[in-house]
């Protein structure tokens, strides 16, 4: 009775060491965690350089390491492919490559504009693969990104990453991870790039790259990449300056939210755009004769408007002209008007993109303007 | 010419084998010398009851040394018999033993009897045999008394708010235990004695008009099924009785604590002590009522859920913390949070042993410390407990053998071990532990689930006199979730617990029945 109750059980476990794919057991430290990863072009034809940012584990193991520890080791190597080159990589680590904590892949500009697919493809097929990695765009070389030290974070690919997932208060990238870079890819094959620039002692990241069909074309400057976020939804801090009347109000967005809705009227399609945005004042200065004002706060809202309307325009009419659709605009319309997208998914980023309106409307509203009521307007003695 | 008693239950209760006493005194006192083998601590007390005019009739009182006090039977006995039988008229009082009986002896507690077997068994208990020249019957006088402890706070159940006494090894202290605290005529004690040749006292404890009776018909079967020589402890009572004798976990519960009976009795459960020992044991028993300790009932409720939540808790981290450790490290380091992995891997860096020999060298230097520590003398004991705590914290790492993840993990385990409030219960958990951490160093988090899905199925499968183990989680008894892992306050717990199919379910606001109370309502609402 006993051992028949107990039959499906023991079918389930036997048959399950036929089919699961758990024998990988290796333990933690016999693993090298690969924390970033750059590509570039080989200058032999047809090769890849991959270049692997690796923690010296010793360094990570007690809390007062010196300043002047190595605490990272940068190899590099050449392939085909980066399955290929991974393995070449384990005989100078002699430990099992291990991407599940990578938190950057960095792609150089030469190989972008060839095609990015070869790369994504080994991450998005991984399994292990930590989906809020941060996907990168170098201007110039990859690797030169993973030599640059940095005194408060020892490993590049660890502040990389940190930038696009901590870091609220910035516009100047878009921030978005591996997972939200698959979805446009796969979708059209168009996304944007944060860009990340290295100079001989720091690391620039700010504005992005564009990517068209799995090729980078062109770079987009900090301004469009704010314009970009907002498209994306993907604004969570930040701060706007604008000036209005030869003062300089500095406008931090404490929450913001755009709604797109494609219309279809007549054969012509029209987007229309609201974002709208939350926030306060927290700096406002002159410099100049005069006393103390009040704010005008509807006059600041309706600049910072018609500032964002202005910079979302310039985008959307640049990205027509490139051709390229990375904010899924197609699928709006797929979404809302299936008929007109059968229609014209064939030639969508060609001909009926190119050809749709926009209608961008913002509304900024400003809650609080710090403890200060008003525009402290300093006036110079003689 | 005397048959040598075989001292089996059946003998004993039926009366195939009654055994007559002699009319002569020293064929008796033979008798008993020659049933006991002439042990040097049989006592037999010869002397003459001097019956003025009359005759001098001849007595003897047999009893073993060390069972009786010897201030009774001096003072209770000897003395009135040498001196107030002198009393004796026999135109008035024709029977001499009825006599010594009714008038002479001053002890509260005898009966009489002709059956030699039964003067045997009350001789080994403890009471001392009159036995009179002339006649075939004998006065079995309850002196008892012998060395006990005296009643202590519980070891191995504390509490900080609540009752400190515990049971002693004297069954009789026990019983008075709970008697004084439910006042209750329907508390039934049931004696038995088990044991072929221990002949121990058992006694089953139930209430009876809430206990249910198919409960006590059942308790009563299992205990009288037992064929044992001795029965030393309750333990012997619990594995002879419980319902399955394979599992890793126990489905009796014991307790030493004489208010967790009284709960568990007025609950509508069974209660069976031992004597000669001082832990109890209750039926049915689930995993829950064992998770569940007396304090969570006298302290308020929302102290008392923090404090059971945390105790669940604790379980599953007793259960589950080495073998997650194993399955993390070993199978999937992409889980663990980056900078953390960073360290561990850090810390692991030149160690020399795989993660599940590293566990499996910290947990057993851990059993081994427990172990040590139960079985040392106190002094010795802490002692113990500083190396040990020298070569887990600090050695160890240092030595390079284990990581100090490990050590933050076995301590957790350990800790978190000694929360689960019964000793028995803990050793379940332990063990599985072990099962778990052997399955998950083989397939990873896939084989730990399946190591849990086999506990829990194991678990689920096993019963108490019937009662599932898992209960009221599987199968779901909604009445009874509201005292698991969350209590509801004291108003809310108007029923007793449905498992034990109680015969009156209701353990409060009987006094006020419903009808009278809309009745009340309904007069002021008119005014």
């Amino acid at each position: 009775m006993r051992r028949s109750r107990f039959y499906p059980l023991w079918i389930l476990i036997i048959a399950s060491f036929a089919a699961s794919g758990c024998w990988d057991a290796k333990d933690i430290d016999r693993r090298t965690f690969v924390m970033g990863v750059a590509f570039d072009l080989s200058d032999t034809e047809d090769q890849l350089v991959m270049t692997i940012e690796v923690p010296v584990l010793t360094s990570f193991a007690t809390q007062t390491h010196r300043i002047a520890d190595t605490r990272a080791f940068v190899a590099a190597t050449t392939g085909t492919s980066v399955a290929q080159m991974a393995a070449r990589i384990e005989t100078r680590t002699w430990r099992e490559m291990f991407f599940g904590h990578t938190q950057c892949i960095i792609l150089g500009e030469d190989l972008a504009r060839e095609s990015i697919l070869p790369i994504i493809d080994f991450f998005d097929r991984n399994p292990r693969i930590d989906r809020r990695l941060a996907l990168f765009v170098a201007q110039g070389k990859a690797d030169e990104v993973l030599h640059i030290k940095n005194p408060l974070q020892p490993l590049v690919s660890v502040h990389l990453n940190q930038i696009l997932n901590t870091l609220t208060n910035t516009t100047r990238v878009v921030k978005r991870n591996f997972q939200d870079n698959l979805r446009d890819l796969e979708s059209n094959g168009d996304t944007v790039l944060p860009r990340v620039r290295s100079t001989d002692t720091e690391l620039t990241i700010a504005g992005g790259a564009l990517i068209k069909d799995y090729k980078f074309i062109a770079w987009l400057g900090e301004n469009e990449t704010r314009a970009v976020a907002f498209l994306y939804n993907r604004i969570s801090g930040g701060v706007l300056t604008v000036n209005l009347e030869d003062i300089l109000y500095t406008y931090a967005i404490r929450s913001a939210s755009t709604d797109i809705k494609p219309v279809l009227k007549d054969g012509q399609l029209t987007f229309r755009i609201n974002v709208k945005t939350e926030g306060e004042i927290i700096e406002a200065f002159y410099r100049g004769p005069g006393g103390a004002i009040e704010f005008d706060i509807p006059g600041i809202q309706s600049k910072l408007n018609q500032e964002i309307t202005d910079e979302i325009l310039h985008l959307l009419t640049k990205l027509q002209d490139l051709r390229t659709d990375p904010i899924g605009f197609d699928r709006l319309v797929y979404r809302h008007y299936p008929k007109f997208w059968n229609q014209h998914k064939e030639n969508w980023k060609e001909q009926a993109w190119p050809q749709a309106k926009f209608e961008v409307t913002a509304d900024f509203n400003i809650r609080r303007t710090g403890i200060l009521k008003e525009v402290t307007i300093y006036e110079r003695q003689g | 010419m005397y048959i040598r008693l075989a001292f089996d239950k059946q003998c004993l209760e039926s009366e195939a084998v009654f055994l007559k006493l002699s009319k002569r005194i020293h064929h008796n006192v033979q008798f008993f010398k020659q049933q006991f083998n002439d042990s040097t601590d049989l006592v037999v007390r010869q002397f003459s009851i001097s019956i003025p005019g009359i005759r001098e009739i001849a007595g003897a009182l047999i009893f073993f040394e060390g069972l009786i006090s010897s201030h009774l039977i001096t003072n209770a006995v000897l003395d009135p018999i040498l001196h107030e039988a002198s009393r004796f008229q026999q135109p008035i009082d024709a029977d001499i033993l009825s006599f010594l009986k009714e008038s002479v002896l001053t002890n509260a507690e005898h009966s009489e009897t002709n059956d030699a077997n039964k003067v045997v068994l009350a001789i080994m208990m403890g009471e001392a045999a009159l036995l009179v020249d002339g006649y075939n019957a004998c006065l079995t006088i309850a002196v008892q008394d012998w060395e006990h402890r005296a009643i202590q706070s519980p070891e191995s159940e504390g509490v900080v708010r609540g009752p400190r006494d515990s049971f002693v090894e004297a069954i009789n202290r026990n019983l008075m235990l709970i008697r004084r605290r439910l006042r209750d005529p329907s508390l039934v004690f049931e004696r038995i004695q088990i044991g072929n040749r221990g002949q121990n006292d058992v006694v089953i404890a139930y209430v009876k008009d809430i206990a249910n009776e198919e409960l006590v018909n059942e308790v009563r079967k299992r205990l009288n099924k037992i064929d044992m020589d001795v029965i030393l402890d309750s333990g012997y009572v619990e594995q002879m009785i419980e319902d399955d004798w394979w599992s890793l976990f126990n489905t009796v519960q014991d307790t030493e604590r004489p208010d967790e009976v009284v709960a568990g009795l007025v609950e509508g459960r069974v209660a069976v002590l031992v004597d000669n020992s001082p832990f109890a044991l209750l039926v049915p028993s689930t995993f829950n009522s064992q998770m569940l300790s007396p304090e969570d009932y006298y302290v308020r409720w929302p102290a008392a859920n923090f404090v059971r939540l945390i105790r669940f808790i604790a379980a599953f981290v007793a259960f589950l913390t080495p073998s997650l450790y194993i399955a993390l490290i070993s199978f999937h380091p992409e889980m663990i949070p980056t900078q953390l992995s960073l360290s561990i891997a850090a810390s692991r860096e030149g160690l020399p042993f795989p993660s599940i020999i590293e566990a499996l060298i910290m947990e057993l230097s851990l059993e081994l410390l427990r172990e040590a520590g139960i079985r040392l003398p106190g002094p010795i004991g802490q002692t113990v407990g500083i190396v040990g705590g020298l070569i887990i914290g600090e050695a160890a790492v240092n030595a390079g053998i284990v990581s100090p993840i490990m050590v933050i993990v076995v301590a957790m385990t350990a800790i978190a071990g000694f929360i689960i409030p019964t000793y028995t219960l803990s050793f379940g958990v332990r063990i599985s532990r072990f099962f778990l951490m052997f399955v998950t160093s083989i397939l990873g988090l896939y084989g730990l689930t399946l190591g849990i899905l086999v506990v829990l199925g194991h678990m689920a499968t096993l019963t108490s006199f019937g009662v599932s183990y898992l209960s009221p989680w599987a199968p779901l008894s909604l009445k009874d979730l509201h005292d698991s892992v969350i209590r509801s306050p004291w108003h809310g717990l108007k029923k007793r617990p449905s498992y034990t199919k109680a015969d009156d379910p209701t353990r409060q606001g009987q006094r006020m029945p419903k009808k009278s109370k809309k009745k009340q309502n309904r007069g002021k609402q008119k005014q």
